[in-house]
């Protein structure tokens, strides 16, 4: 019997991947003109490779929640990986002809068996000939392969020359691979990684990353919030000895909020100090001129370092979920599932699989959890329950919809004590602001608008009169 | 201290955990385990025991919230009548238990002779000391019931019904009044039973609603009243094609070209005006708040009065959001809360559920993990806050995720040409989008379908977006040309 709603499913899913990702990136027509237009919204491609890592970090999802995410009967081997990858490169470079320039590769550890250079090597031989028929379109839009990694790779120096062999050969075809270094720093290691790390340590690792592209992503948790000042003052001090041509300011990194259920009353009050001590720290750096830092902070150059988590309000798009979510494809390469995230990807929400035939070929789409799905990728940050009256929801980077999950059950309900630390932060960063006139300075400098200041300002209050604010969200 | 953010003011206690039918469409049935017939057991013994009364006392206890301030106590689970008798035996001590109950209701598929219902209106009427009101509907799919889909026998609940009202005409109530209703599911099956075939449809109708005439004759008592049509709802279509949406639309227009006698309610074609009424209701509540969805949407987006806007998404939000767990509690003999009943018998599951990748199982898995079932006399202060602010948070704030989900859904529906292409028109869009939001209100629904509370399916706008939704929305134009001004209701 023909399954109707199944086949309704399957076309919506395929038309949602055509308008969002196939159609908007497509390299060139049937006459082979190209029509890579850049100006259009960067969408790109997240693979879950393997849950598998060569650390136990506490905090981390895949160590607390990795059996239920990446269920075990359900893992496979390294072959089956890459050629799901072959197939789904393949799919999208020659049968969707779709320039998707940015893939981001996730969770675990990809390098302690070198899965990671077949990985590499599967790229280069998918794009190598893209690139030398059309090289132009590698130079009108950056092709980016971004890596989170704990860098415990580079302790075996075959290692570091089979990465530094590949940089260079993805290099040659205009792939550049970025390292995001996954550590907290030497002050905040008690609850990530297991084994010792030293000061020798991290100074192989900054040697290493200072040669390459890199990015950092510490995570500022509970768990190591009460270090974080010391922590802060050692990136900066790491920053000035492997990095002395680039400028001083971006000496702090992009620390991130693990926004999970740990964050206490207590916990948010040294969240707030160590906010308090990295703006007084910042000011130092512009020895203490208000309309340096005000320009910082709200209208930074196009070459200089953006303070992300000094921002005051959201810096994503309004129409926007903060995280990737929104952004990318996230496809599993067990089994060429489409999921949410690889936060939330549960079998329940599964929203649907790339289908092989035996000659390895995607064939088709099948849709699962679609309704949920384009869900996802629609919603609005501020229309969620509870946020869409919470008076901070238009300054809120909101929470993580895995975290959500695991915490109560349900993706959409935040977590109350995200809230209270991401309602803290934001009256904090205002009040410290205003008490420095920082806003004055900006608007009479032209770095922010009159409506962007009288918002400030009534944002001030309203978090002041505790209106909306208060009612959903208490500290507690 | 604990603080429910809503005092707790009504139960639904869970009489019964199984049933002597086995329906299609019964969502219990559906999540039925091998744990039904033990917890049927523990809970008769609850309700001989009075252990039953004495932890939903102590419950309420743990809540920080007085019997004292219970109203209303509903019979759910599967088949009520089945215990019924042992609540009957000991309906004193519930009357004392909780001293300001004065509503029931509950439902029965009628298929047992109705003494055990007699009985029990009898002994509350005699313990009673105040007014109280008793609704009692028989589940009731008229001749089609005859069929494989529910196993029911018509005319056995006919004769039940028709005996009960017998029997009461020979009885004198002092304090309960008494409410009977007949009310049936047009499912997707009955709809392909009845062959889109325009005089089976007719005499599928008129047969039920002749029942009701006769019943309504018959009675005699003036405590009795009968709702005077069978109120035939529509099967939650959450999982619809366009295919099926087409069936289901085709079935309602031929309903609409009966000759009906301009629909008034005791006629036949009631299914779709009954569907309509859901509509209708929101559309009276959107008429006391605007006459116009722009305003209502306007208001929304109107950030600078931020209580108005508050008032607006809370006002909206309880009515696209069952009542679970805010102001009243599901409980079972044990004191086991429950947020719906129809995972009643997951709610004892000792084994771990096997995830096998379908939603549904993952959704059951999570259930198991996440308090969605819990006994408050073993959870602390923080767990209990937080489940019952999950509730309170969701039936306060939804609407605006819920409405602009159904939105964003139905364009991309639109897109791919699976809902009517009317709605390339976005202002149908938007104005229709608010009586979705409304119409399916079930968080069980949502949550077993997409894994979320919140999750709105494409299968559900499918259903109403291929014709039925304008169906209803005509034919409410004709019952009450009015609401279309409702210039009455406005800024009331």
């Amino acid at each position: 019997m023909i399954d109707y709603m199944q086949l309704d499913d399957d076309e919506l899913l395929d038309a949602f991947l055509e308008s969002s990702l196939f159609t908007r990136d497509r390299y060139f027509t049937t006459n082979h003109t190209p029509t890579f237009q850049p100006e259009k919204k960067e969408i790109g491609i997240e693979l879950i490779v393997r849950p598998e890592c060569n650390q136990q970090c506490e905090y981390c999802y895949i160590y607390k929640h990795g059996k239920e995410l990446y269920p075990l009967e359900e893992r496979v081997n390294n072959v089956t990986i890459i050629k799901n990858l072959n197939a789904l490169l393949h799919y999208v470079f020659y049968e969707k002809q779709s320039f998707v320039t940015r893939w981001e590769l996730f969770a675990g550890d990809m390098f302690f068996d070198n899965l990671i250079f077949d990985i590499f090597e599967t790229f280069y031989n998918q794009l190598k000939p893209i690139y030398e028929t059309y090289p132009h379109l590698f130079n009108s839009k950056e092709f980016l392969i971004l890596i989170p990694c704990n860098c415990s790779f580079i302790a075996d120096n075959d290692k570091v020359n089979l990465y530094h062999e590949w940089y260079a050969k993805l290099k040659s075809i205009g792939i550049k691979v970025i390292l995001s270094y996954s550590s907290d720093g030497l002050y905040a290691t008690g609850s990530r990684e297991k084994k010792e790390l030293d000061q020798a340590w991290y100074d192989k690792v900054f040697t290493f990353l200072s040669k390459y592209d890199y990015a950092a992503h510490p995570m500022i948790s509970p768990e190591n919030i009460e270090n974080q000042k010391e922590n802060i003052m050692w990136w900066r001090e790491m920053w000035e000895k492997y990095f002395p041509n680039r400028s001083k300011a971006e000496f702090l990194p992009m620390f991130l909020e693990v926004r999970n259920d740990g964050w206490t009353f207590e916990k948010i009050q040294s969240f707030i100090s160590l906010l308090d001590f990295t703006i007084d720290k910042v000011l130092e750096f512009y020895d203490n001129d208000i309309n340096k830092f005000a320009q910082a902070i709200f209208k930074p150059k196009v070459s200089q370092y953006r303070y992300y988590a000094l921002m005051p309000y959201n810096f994503k798009e309004a129409s926007r979920y903060s995280c990737s979510i929104q952004q990318l494809l996230h496809v599993t390469l067990n089994n060429l599932s489409i999921v949410p995230c690889h936060r939330t990807s549960y079998p329940q929400f599964k929203i649907g699989q790339f289908m092989l035939n035996d000659d390895n070929v995607i064939c088709g789409i099948k849709a699962n959890n679609i309704s949920l799905g384009l869900t996802i990728f629609d919603f609005k940050a501020t229309s969620l329950p509870k946020c869409v009256t919470c008076v901070n929801s238009h300054y809120c980077m909101n929470g993580c919809l895995g975290s959500q999950y695991e915490t109560s059950g349900e993706l959409f309900e935040p977590i109350t004590r995200v809230c209270n630390l991401l309602g803290s932060k934001t009256f904090f960063l205002l009040q410290k602001y205003d008490a420095l006139k920082i806003f004055d300075t900006a608007l009479e400098n032209n770095y922010i608008s009159l409506n962007q200041y009288r918002d400030f300002k009534s944002q001030l209050e309203r978090m002041k009169n505790g209106n909306g604010f208060s009612e959903t969200n208490q500290i507690d | 201290m604990l603080q429910l953010k809503e005092s707790i003011k009504g139960l639904s206690i869970i009489t019964s955990c199984v049933c002597n039918l086995d329906c299609k469409y019964c969502q219990i049935a559906m999540n039925k385990t091998p744990m039904a017939d033990i917890l049927q057991k523990n809970t008769i013994d609850a309700l001989k025991d009075g252990s039953f009364i004495k932890n939903i006392r102590s419950v309420l206890h743990r809540l920080h919230q007085s019997p004292g301030l219970i109203e209303q106590i509903d019979l759910w689970g599967q088949e009520p009548t089945l215990t019924l008798p042992y609540l009957t035996d000991h309906i004193d001590e519930w009357l004392t238990a909780f001293p300001n109950w004065h509503k029931t209701f509950f439902s029965s598929n009628g298929i047992a002779f109705g003494e055990s219902i007699l009985d029990f209106i009898l002994a509350l009427d005699v313990n009673l000391n105040r007014d109280f009101e008793l609704g009692i509907q028989f589940s009731y799919d008229g001749d089609i019931s005859n069929s494989a889909l529910r196993k029911a026998d018509s005319i056995a609940i006919e004769q039940t019904v028709y005996k009960l009202i017998l029997a009461l005409n020979e009885k004198t109530l002092s304090h309960v009044k008494l409410r009977l209703h007949l009310h049936g599911v047009t499912s997707l099956e009955v709809i392909k039973l009845l062959n889109n075939d325009t005089e089976q449809i007719f005499q599928y109708f008129d047969n039920a609603t002749a029942i009701i005439d006769i019943l309504a004759k018959l009675n005699r008592n003036k405590n009795v009243s009968i709702v005077n049509f069978v109120t035939f709802s529509f099967e939650n279509p959450l999982t619809t094609s366009s295919d099926d949406a087409l069936l289901i639309s085709n079935f309602y227009k031929k309903c609409l070209k009966i000759p009906t006698h301009n629909f008034t309610y005791n006629q036949t074609g009631q299914s779709i005006i009954n569907l309509a009424q859901l509509i209708e209701k929101f559309q009276t509540e959107l008429g006391r708040i605007s006459c116009n969805y722009k305003e209502i949407l306007s208001t929304i987006a109107n950030e600078s009065d931020w209580v108005a806007r508050t008032q607006l998404i809370n006002r909206l939000s309880e009515q696209s959001f069952c009542a679970t767990m805010v102001g009243e509690l599901k409980i079972m003999y044990d004191g086991t809360c429950i947020f719906c009943q129809n995972i009643l018998h997951k709610s004892h599951e000792t084994e771990p559920i096997k995830n096998d990748g379908t939603i549904r199982t993952g959704v059951f898995q999570s259930f198991q993990e996440h308090n969605i079932y819990f006994n408050p006399l073993n959870e602390s202060d923080e767990t209990l806050e937080k489940i019952f602010n999950k509730f309170y948070h969701g039936k306060r704030t939804n609407f605006v995720f819920m409405y602009s989900n159904i939105v964003n859904l139905m364009l991309r529906l639109v897109q791919v040409r699976q809902i009517d292409s009317s709605y390339q028109n976005l202002e149908k869009i938007l104005e229709h989008a608010l009586y979705l939001t409304i119409i399916n209100s079930c968080p069980y629904n949502h949550y077993i379908e997409t894994g979320s509370l919140y999750g709105k399916t494409v299968g559900m706008i499918r259903a109403y977006c291929n014709g039925l939704l304008d169906d209803c929305l005509n034919i409410l134009a004709l019952i009450h040309p009015k609401i279309e001004n409702c210039e009455d209701n406005c800024h009331d």
